[in-house]
């Protein structure tokens, strides 16, 4: 009796664990929804508190280009902390933004003072970086439409507050691990405003993998773009709410 | 004292010559006054009017802290614009028409070349009647735009230069491109980007309909109108507009309607005078109207001491007529009343005529108005206009000036040993 | 000839009450008339040096193409300020004086509370501001833009080009809190306002630098307007030695247009030499306007002036009726008697201008150099007037005045020739 329940017993866990690896597949081969998309990009695109370093380049449309050495560090939503470290004429510059307002530390004054336009800093060289504002989840509401790139998922976000940079978001992502391949950003009059490449996937720590260059372009003036190579990347650490306080810049 | 004023009249009309030669003085001289001053007063009006009719409007209105703001993004000031507002204003006593405009800043682009730009979305309708000259200047082969218009603009003539665009029907020659060495085509179409006031971006095309030219050189290098439905469409901005400007009927009543529809709007908005929003001009029109002043003033006093002129040179004359009085037994005082009757009568009827000349001199000018111009560009009609308060002094002045002057000398004379004045 | 002269001239001095009386209406005219030129002169002279000594400066030169600029950043257009460059300007016919200056834009914050909660960060009022300035050298901007410097109507300009001080507009200071100098003064440096500016290739930088003035409107530029000292904002902007204009002041500004021509020729095409018309077409216009409307009212005036002396003459036959007879039955030709009465008109223009004329221009002279202080309502400014009045124009009012007394007179003097003598005679 008791070796027919222990037979009984190894059978039912034996099948289940076929069924289980034989269904597997067939549940990975399922579509992710558009919400389940929204939180995946999320949480590669914009952790919630991540540091990284990575060197930015814009190009202008008069054929010059700079290059910027920068360290990021983002807490939340709202707190956000940007060290340059090259070239040689912003190095030791950092760039403190809460909420809405931003703040620039200049080392040669060892102060920081508010900037009063994102769109006029350095040349308007960072307006271009909107598309990496995301918390797409609470801004926006996400469907999937059909995409013609091969083996990808193509989400559309639709705005769902005024406060948003952009109206209307395309994003495709690979169908095998949901990383982002292009982006389109869309103004209220259904322009297209932006556009961004995503290649090189890293991963840059345990579990964490996430494209290391980004492309964005200015559609409205081609010859304008903005190349962002991230170098190192973490999600773990956890930054006090006073290194987000002017009384820190420069520490 | 009956008989005096007989006299005197009979004296007036006994030498026709010399009644009419002194009224005529007096009536000239008056007339002159009263058109030189009409015509002073059509040229403040007009450059009062030059400044109001073309972009500012008599009065705008905005919401509070609007015009002393410096740090705010000024979109951040819209208010909702309908026909219940509108209605508001234009109830107002002294309002004769109002309209709808936001005033903002993007960047504008070719596909190649990006610019800074200033633009004012205007609710073209309206803005005609508010401000008749709206549309300012444009070059040829331009379009004004229409009330029909969604997606036209009109752009400064350096600005569309520099982007290389031009209206259809502009003959422009081809731009040879600086980077290829080859000719281009002017386009006919801009893309203008901004933002929310929230941060929202976008971004429209519009179609050059037509250049603009100004004596400004900010204007020609950076300004652009378009319809207020494609600005409120932009700047996501739909129904809502960040002034409104007011044209009133009567320019010299401005303050009072100001404040009438300052009570009406409530402290939620500001309603501010043309001269607030453009203190330059203000100063520059405030001299003119001094300079006018004293220039009527010295012309007043001119026309006063020819008028006194004639009238003692008249008196004068008839020194030995008052010897004759005196030698018969007329008494001093009477004589003296005699002339300053003839002197009075004269006068008025004098003044009366030149009163009469001056106003119908000035009504015929109002009504086919005085070309005025200036180096091509803003082209005007003066129409001169004469404020009733003015004439009634000016005629009084006349009157009195003629009267004092013809009884000192019959004064004079009528002091003198009549032997003396007999033999004159 | 002779003879008709001395005779028209007595014949004035004979009757001086008559004279006195007739010459009055053209002296109170003349002097009149004078008055109006000053004062139209002042004010004309007046906006024009605002323009000349306060805003545009008489001649600008700049490199190609940055007047009418439209896409390019302005610094991209900056030249090197050199010795020898200076030189070649100075030199040229009838410049007096330079100043370089380097025209540039940023942004102006003024100091806010340090704040340890971010939540607060979060939530603060901006306090700061775009604007656009001109970086100079004070020294010698002074002696290009004197009445520039007459605009600050609190504090001072910074005496040095290494100062770290900045002038701004009172409308700017206001709401930036910003506004009370002596209390600008008395701060530490940590509390300074900073300016912000993004250098030739875009890069930010900053200085903190102290508001040691203010400036008031005069000008019909936006109050956006600042100064700033050069070499700190060539310092700040990493451009040493580097301008965007030189200011020119001339002898006179009647020779713009030739000092123009001359300069270009001597710069070449790397420069664009403009004048302060071409800069502020709109100031140009306004003083044609002016002009052209006091044209027809001086008209006006001397056709008054007319009038009074033909009413003169007029009363001058009328009296002398006799005394014409007397003449004709002497043999005196009509043709005499018209010269004779056309003459004393002449004399007495000529007499009555004279006299008229020398009043005015006295009372100018006191006028000008008392200084007329118009005060314009809300304005910040005192425009100071000073009447004045050309050779030219006095030259030119006493011919047509002497002129024109003669023509006018021909009327009562044809009529006087056209008297029959024994009515004539026989007249009272």
């Amino acid at each position: 009796m008791k070796a027919r329940l222990i037979l009984h017993f190894s059978v039912c866990v034996g099948s289940f664990a076929f069924i289980t690896l034989a269904v597997e597949p067939v549940s990975r081969a399922a579509e992710l929804t558009a919400d389940a998309l929204i939180e995946k990009y999320d949480a590669v695109m914009g952790p919630e508190n991540f540091e990284s370093s990575a060197r930015m380049t814009a190009k202008r449309e008069d054929g010059t280009t700079r290059i910027y050495d920068m360290r990021f560090v983002k807490k939340g939503s709202e707190k956000f902390r940007i060290w340059f470290k090259g070239p040689a004429s912003v190095a030791g510059q950092e760039v403190l933004r809460v909420g809405d307002n931003s703040w620039v530390y200049l080392p040669n004054l060892k102060r920081a003072t508010r900037i009063a336009n994102r769109d006029s800093f350095q040349g308007g060289d960072f307006n271009n970086a909107d598309v990496l504002r995301v918390n797409y989840k609470a801004d926006y509401t996400g469907t999937l439409g059909r995409s013609e790139k091969p083996d990808s998922y193509l989400l559309e976000l639709k705005s769902k507050s005024p406060n948003t940079s952009y109206d209307v978001i395309k994003l495709w992502l690979r169908k095998s691990d949901t990383m982002p391949i292009r982006g389109e950003y869309f103004g209220t009059s259904g322009k297209i405003l932006r556009s961004a490449e995503f290649s090189d996937y890293k991963e840059f720590s345990k579990g964490y993998k996430r494209p290391a260059r980004v492309v964005m372009r200015n559609e409205l003036i081609k010859e304008r773009f903005t190349e962002l190579v991230t170098q190192t990347m973490s999600v773990e650490a956890s930054f006090p709410d006073q290194r987000f306080t002017l009384p820190d810049l420069g520490k | 004292m009956n008989i005096l004023y007989q006299v005197a009249v009979r004296n007036v009309f006994r030498n026709r010559r010399r009644s009419l030669f002194t009224l005529s003085a007096i009536a000239i001289g008056l007339a002159v006054v009263l058109i030189i001053t009409a015509v002073s007063n059509a040229f403040y009006r007009f450059s009062i009017e030059n400044a109001v009719n073309v972009k500012i409007g008599a009065l705008q209105i905005h919401k509070s802290g609007y015009l002393s703001n410096v740090s705010l993004n000024q979109l951040s000031f819209h208010f909702q614009y309908g026909q219940e507002l509108l209605r508001k204003v234009e109830s107002v006593a002294g309002v004769k028409a109002a309209s709808g405009r936001i005033a903002f800043r993007g960047l504008v682009s070719n596909g190649r070349n990006q610019a800074l730009f200033f633009a004012n979305g205007v609710d073209v309708e309206r803005e005609q009647k508010v401000c008749p000259r709206w549309l300012g200047t444009l070059t040829e082969g331009s379009q004004p735009l229409l009330p029909s218009d969604t997606g036209q603009a009109m752009v400064g003539q350096e600005l569309a230069r520099s982007l290389n665009v031009a209206p259809k029907g502009a003959l422009i020659r081809s731009v040879v491109s600086s980077e290829t060495s080859q000719q281009t085509e002017p386009g006919e179409f801009l893309n203008l980007s901004g933002s929310s006031p929230q941060g929202r971006q976008n971004a429209i095309d519009v179609q050059v309909k037509a250049t603009t030219k100004s004596l400004l050189p900010l204007e020609e290098k950076r300004s652009i109108t378009l319809p207020l439905s494609a600005a409120q469409s932009l700047l996501g901005l739909t129904g809502e507009v960040t002034e409104i400007a007011v044209a009133v009927h009567d320019l010299d009543h401005l303050e009072a309607v100001q404040q009438r529809l300052q009570a009406a709007m409530g402290s939620e908005f500001e309603v501010s005078l043309w001269s607030d929003v453009q203190p330059f001009l203000r100063d520059v029109l405030f001299r003119q109207k001094v300079l006018i002043g004293i220039v009527s003033f010295i012309l007043f006093i001119l026309v006063l001491f020819v008028i006194a002129n004639t009238m003692t040179m008249a008196v004068f004359e008839r020194t030995r007529e008052i010897g004759t009085m005196l030698s018969v037994g007329i008494k001093k005082n009477q004589i003296q009343r005699i002339f300053f009757s003839e002197a009075i009568f004269v006068g008025i009827i004098g003044a009366l005529a030149g009163l009469l000349l001056g106003l119908i001199v000035v009504l015929v000018l109002k009504r086919i108005g005085i070309p005025f111009g200036s180096e091509g560009f803003e082209e005007g009609m003066l129409y001169p206009f004469l404020q009733v308060p003015f004439s009634c002094a000016a005629f009084i002045a006349a009157v009195f000036c003629a009267a004092l002057a013809g009884l000192f000398p019959a004064r004079r004379a009528s002091n003198m040993n009549p032997v003396d004045a007999l033999r004159a | 000839m002779s003879p008709l002269f001395s005779m028209s001239f007595r014949n004035l001095t004979r009757n001086r009450r008559r004279t006195l009386l007739a010459l009055g209406a053209v002296v109170v005219g003349l002097c009149a008339l004078t008055l109006l030129r000053g004062f139209v002169n002042a004010v004309r002279q007046a906006q024009l040096a605002a323009t000349l000594y306060g805003t545009t400066g008489m001649l600008q030169i700049h490199h190609k193409g940055y007047v009418k600029n439209v896409l390019s950043n302005p610094l991209d257009l900056a030249f090197e300020d050199s010795l020898q460059l200076r030189k070649t300007i100075l030199s040229t016919a009838h410049v007096l004086a330079l100043s370089p200056r380097l025209q540039f834009s940023g942004s102006l914050s003024a100091t806010e509370p340090l704040s340890s909660n971010p939540q607060e960060l979060a939530n603060s009022e901006p306090k700061t501001t775009f604007l656009s300035a001109n970086a100079v050298d004070p020294e010698l901007d002074r002696k290009v833009m004197p009445q520039l410097y007459e605009w600050v109507i609190a504090g001072q300009v910074f005496t040095n080009a290494s100062d770290s001080a900045f002038v701004v507009h009172r409308d700017i200071a206001g709401p930036l809190g910003i506004d009370d100098i002596s209390q600008n003064l008395a701060q530490p440096k940590e509390q300074w306002p900073v300016l912000l500016a993004p250098d030739k290739e875009g890069a930010l930088s900053g200085d903190a630098l102290q508001i040691s003035g203010l400036l008031g409107s005069a000008v019909p530029t936006d109050k956006r307007l600042a100064l700033a000292p050069l070499k700190t904002i060539q310092r700040l902007l990493k451009m040493e030695n580097q301008i965007t204009e030189y200011v020119v002041r001339l002898d006179d500004v009647v020779h713009a247009e030739i000092v123009q021509t001359e300069l270009t020729s001597r710069l070449g095409d790397k420069f664009e030499v403009s004048r302060w018309d071409e800069l502020a077409p709109f100031i140009k216009d306004l003083l044609s306007n002016v002009d052209k409307i006091f044209g027809y009212i001086t008209a006006v005036f001397l056709l008054v002036i007319m009038l009074g002396i033909v009413n003169s003459m007029f009363m001058n036959v009328m009296e002398r009726v006799r005394e014409i007879g007397t003449m004709m039955a002497l043999g005196i030709r009509r043709g005499y008697i018209l010269s004779l009465f056309v003459l004393e008109g002449a004399f007495l223009g000529a007499l009555g201008a004279l006299l008229g004329l020398s009043v005015g221009v006295l009372i100018v002279f006191v006028a000008s150099r008392i200084g007329i202080r118009i005060p314009a309502p809300g304005s910040t400014i005192k425009f100071v007037l000073h009447p004045f009045v050309t050779q030219k124009f006095l030259f030119d009012s006493f011919v047509f005045t002497t002129c024109g007394a003669a023509f006018v007179s021909l009327w009562p003097a044809f009529r006087a020739s056209r008297l029959r003598p024994v009515e004539a005679l026989s007249a009272v």
